[in-house]
């Protein structure tokens, strides 16, 4: 079996490599259900950790991954996350090149309005780049983004939260401003990281610092020139200038929506998203482990897989809320009811939506885990209540 | 899924189906499937799908590009003008271009070049002399013209990699 941290998240096997640590999918002991776990450094877990503690019950939003709980053992924290299957933006681009002109705008939208949620909750993102954007497996369905990967997130009435006068993030998406500063976070610098990711995606490659946004997007390789207000939206987000840049991720979603891009086309073949299409990217279960959990029954080969009692993990300095703060149920997000294609499995994909937002995001890959679900959701009222 | 059509979608797209181009480039370059993904910068169900017909082109015009830069260096391994050891390094390279036209081109172009002077050298070492007569010479150089002595053993005698290197740190004096 799997390595058991903290006695209750038996890890299954690596998903991908994070900016910081490897991102796991894990077997939830407690909750009996698979999520997505990143084991940090305690040192590199300090910011994710004060982050969790003071925001995440507040930031309940359709497209916002924060994660829903952590554990601590010797030195290495472990934060848990909803699995989101459909890959990252990063990969959606690396696979289509340069997307289409409804489709960027859609996922900008989807991005501006997460930015536009935390932000009001004081929350500064800081690493906001195509890697960080999550994605359902909706198949050919519409797109559902989410803004994960919070290690470096900061409040904005914290100045220089994390160490030293060097400029966090990533090269190429890092507003100018806190190239030269460094970091008071100040969620403007979001904006022009979501900039440069719709950048990204309209020219299919990762920007270069101090690129000429209206030069870049004319010379992008792609079959239809960009809408000039599109144009126009992603010049004044990734601005260098923060007097000229767009100031709050509210405006931009004005000016999206005044563009009419987001609406589909007239046609209704046509949904303005061309050939692209959300794979399932993450593989079946390895051996040993099915949708409930890890195979009873006599091992193959190893120990014999004892049911450990699920232990609840004693967090030195824990937050007060627990290690596994949820917020109380949202309204399940509009999702993809389709069947999206899956190389990976023959079968039929099950695309099953849970009863709430978070459990939707889930691998709730059979009716049992539903129920399950369903019994979680019950439980998680009576404790919140 | 007509993937007949597709199929011949792709073989008059590419020449012949993708996954006769891919199955080549997975044995020259002894990939699984997973690590010709990763080479290419597309993901495992986008490779598989292109694999299989199920899906004709390749949307992305860098994983383009590093399909023909895998092909390109699956020639030269075959041809001998790229040798075994410097594959890995050569991969890297592929994986990371951009496919952004002026940098993927300017570095490939650079890079290939010093490599071809380089196994020119070593080459040509190795046709006049042994290796161990290259070492005795070497040694006998080394009280006197220490450099000299130095280029006889790292072109003559040793691998690639640390040849290739010393091309790179004394390139900007010519």
């Amino acid at each position: 079996m799997g390595d058991v941290f903290a006695g209750r998240y038996e890890l299954v096997d690596p998903l991908g490599e994070g900016g910081v640590g490897t991102v796991w999918r894990a077997w939830d002991r407690r909750r009996s259900r698979y999520c997505a776990v990143k084991v940090l450094r305690q040192v590199d877990a300090a910011s994710l950790l004060r982050f969790i503690r003071e925001q995440s019950l507040r930031l309940e939003h359709p497209h916002v991954l924060a994660p829903t709980g952590w554990a601590g053992e010797d030195d290495k924290v472990l934060f848990a996350m909803p699995m989101v299957r459909g890959g990252s933006v990063a990969t959606l681009v690396g696979d289509f090149g340069p997307l289409p002109v409804r489709l960027a705008a859609v996922l900008l939208d989807q991005l501006l309005s997460a930015l536009e949620s935390i932000h009001s909750e004081g929350v500064v993102h800081r690493d906001v780049k195509p890697a960080n954007l999550l994605l359902d497996a909706t198949g050919t369905g519409r797109p559902h983004l989410w803004l994960g990967d919070f290690g470096i997130a900061a409040g904005i009435d914290e100045p220089r939260l994390t160490q030293g006068p060097y400029a966090l993030g990533t090269p190429g998406y890092l507003a100018p401003e806190v190239r030269r500063q460094g970091w008071h976070p100040d969620p403007r610098a979001d904006l022009y990281s979501a900039g440069m990711s719709a950048l990204e995606m309209l020219t299919g490659a990762p920007p270069e610092d101090d690129v000429d946004v209206a030069e870049a997007l004319a010379a992008a390789p792609r079959a239809d020139p960009v809408p000039e207000a599109l144009v126009e939206i992603v010049a004044a987000l990734a601005e260098p200038s923060l007097r000229a840049r767009i100031g709050v991720a509210e405006d931009a979603r004005g000016r999206l929506a005044e563009s009419g891009l987001l609406a589909a086309a007239s046609s209704d073949d046509d949904d303005g998203f061309g050939e692209v299409e959300f794979f399932d990217h993450i593989p079946p279960l390895p051996e040993g482990w099915t949708p409930e959990g890890p195979a009873t029954g006599p091992a193959e080969s190893g120990p014999t897989r004892s049911a450990a009692p699920p232990l609840v993990p004693s967090p030195q300095n824990g937050p007060p809320t627990g290690g596994t703060g949820v917020g109380p149920a949202a309204p399940p997000p509009t999702r993809h009811q389709g069947t999206p294609h899956s190389p990976w499995t023959p079968g039929p994909q099950p695309q099953t939506p849970a009863p709430r937002a978070r459990s939707s995001k889930l691998t709730a890959t059979a009716l049992a885990m539903m129920l399950t679900g369903l019994l979680m959701l019950l439980l998680m009222l009576l404790l919140l209540a | 899924m007509p993937v007949q059509e597709n199929l011949d979608a792709q073989r008059q797209a590419y020449g012949e189906p993708l996954s006769e181009i891919f199955g080549r480039l997975r044995a020259a370059f002894g990939l699984n499937q997973a690590g010709l993904a990763g080479v290419l910068g597309l993901s495992a169900p986008m490779l598989s799908q292109l694999n299989s017909g199920q899906r004709v082109k390749i949307g992305n015009p860098a994983v383009l590009q590093r399909v023909q830069a895998l092909s390109e260096l699956a020639d030269q391994l075959a041809e001998g003008t790229v040798q075994q050891q410097d594959v890995a390094s050569r991969l890297e390279e592929i994986r990371t271009s951009s496919g952004q036209f002026t940098r993927s081109t300017s570095t490939a172009l650079g890079a290939s070049g010093d490599d071809a002077v380089v196994a020119g050298m070593r080459n040509l070492l190795r046709a006049v002399a042994s290796g161990a007569e290259l070492s005795r010479a070497a040694a006998r150089l080394e009280a006197d013209h220490p450099d000299l002595a130095e280029v006889l053993r790292l072109y003559g005698t040793g691998p690639a990699g640390p040849a290739a290197a010393h091309f790179a740190r004394h390139r900007s004096l010519f």
